[in-house]
């Protein structure tokens, strides 16, 4: 199931306030902000705030796409 | 011979020094025990979990720490150690090691006998008291780490990891109090706190913003010790004579 994706500018005193809600199915699926210049080689990337999907836990990587991340909901997440 | 125990296990001599009242012919106990050194690099491992060992390693220079895994790979690190310190004491008495140990630095170690040191504290009770204190104190600090991973905010609980492990290098006799810089990485402070390396950045740039600490290319250093305090409202009392 493909996810869609809806901008929006995070409430957070850090530089990481770009952000994205990611759907599945009409549902708030996650949260994912793009990282600042603050992180250094990781700015630019996807960072993983929040997933909602069963309990699942954000993973610790970050993504260098939105559709990278696509395909780790679709091969690797592991819903409990 | 004594001299040079005096010399190289001079570390473990005055930790346990601040842990019990040491008279000359417990200090010399120490300083006779049997070790062998060895010079490790940045990321061995020290002990495996699962595996059995002979001997404790004392840390002579350098830093290291205990830590769990989960089997997909999760790291948690459960204290860290210095000049001093018996890396894995609990295997005089219990030998298969429950966690890893790893260098978090370049180190070097003292690999004494277990038996050397179970003898060691039965035949001298003022040392014995000392090693179990420290028993002891370990797990006060391990209950504060409970506490600080499961109920500080992200701020609070890197500020109160960070102020500990200053507070210890003091006490070690390893630094002056003022503006040094961690011989910890981001990655490493992450996984002694349960959060992301991501998050980790973001904190260590609200503390920068607090004016407790400065990061430079990717290490900490410490310019206000006091406000890093106020910040984790750390209260040492918990490290009893680690502080």
């Amino acid at each position: 199931m493909r996810l869609s994706f809806r901008p929006v500018i995070l409430d957070m005193s850090f530089d990481d306030q770009e952000a994205v809600l990611a759907f599945r199915e009409e549902r708030l699926f996650g949260v994912l902000s793009h990282l600042s210049g603050i992180h250094g080689e990781s700015a630019g990337k996807w960072y993983v705030e929040v997933v909602f999907a069963n309990l699942t836990e954000p993973p610790r990587t970050t993504f260098a796409t939105l559709e990278e991340f696509e395909q780790w909901v679709e091969n690797d997440m592991q819903e409990l | 011979m004594a001299a040079d125990g005096y010399d190289v296990l001079g570390p473990l001599i005055r930790k346990l020094e601040r842990l019990a009242e040491l008279n000359d012919a417990d200090r010399r106990v120490v300083a006779g025990l049997p070790f062998t050194m060895e010079d490790v690099r940045k990321h061995d491992y020290l002990v495996r979990e699962g595996e059995e060992a002979a001997h404790c390693a004392v840390l002579i220079t350098g830093y290291a720490c205990r830590h769990k895994t989960t089997r997909s790979g999760g790291r948690q690190i459960v204290s860290f150690h210095m000049s001093g310190d018996i890396l894995n004491l609990q295997q005089v008495l219990l030998p298969r090691a429950d966690h890893h140990v790893q260098a978090t630095t370049d180190a070097t170690v003292a690999w004494v006998p277990s038996p050397a040191l179970k003898t060691m504290a039965s035949d001298r009770p003022t040392i014995g008291e000392a090693l179990w204190r420290d028993t002891l104190i370990d797990a006060s600090i391990f209950r504060e780490w409970v506490l600080n991973v499961g109920r500080r905010n992200s701020t609070a609980r890197v500020a109160h990891m960070l102020c500990e492990f200053t507070t210890r290098m003091e006490a070690a006799g390893l630094e002056t109090p003022q503006s040094f810089y961690l011989p910890l990485s981001q990655e490493q402070i992450a996984d002694a706190t349960g959060l992301s390396a991501v998050h980790v950045n973001r904190t260590l740039h609200a503390l920068q913003a607090q004016g407790a600490i400065v990061v430079q290319r990717g290490q900490v250093r410490v310019v206000d010790p006091e406000r890093m305090r106020g910040i984790a409202e750390f209260d040492p009392a918990y490290l009893q004579a680690a502080a």
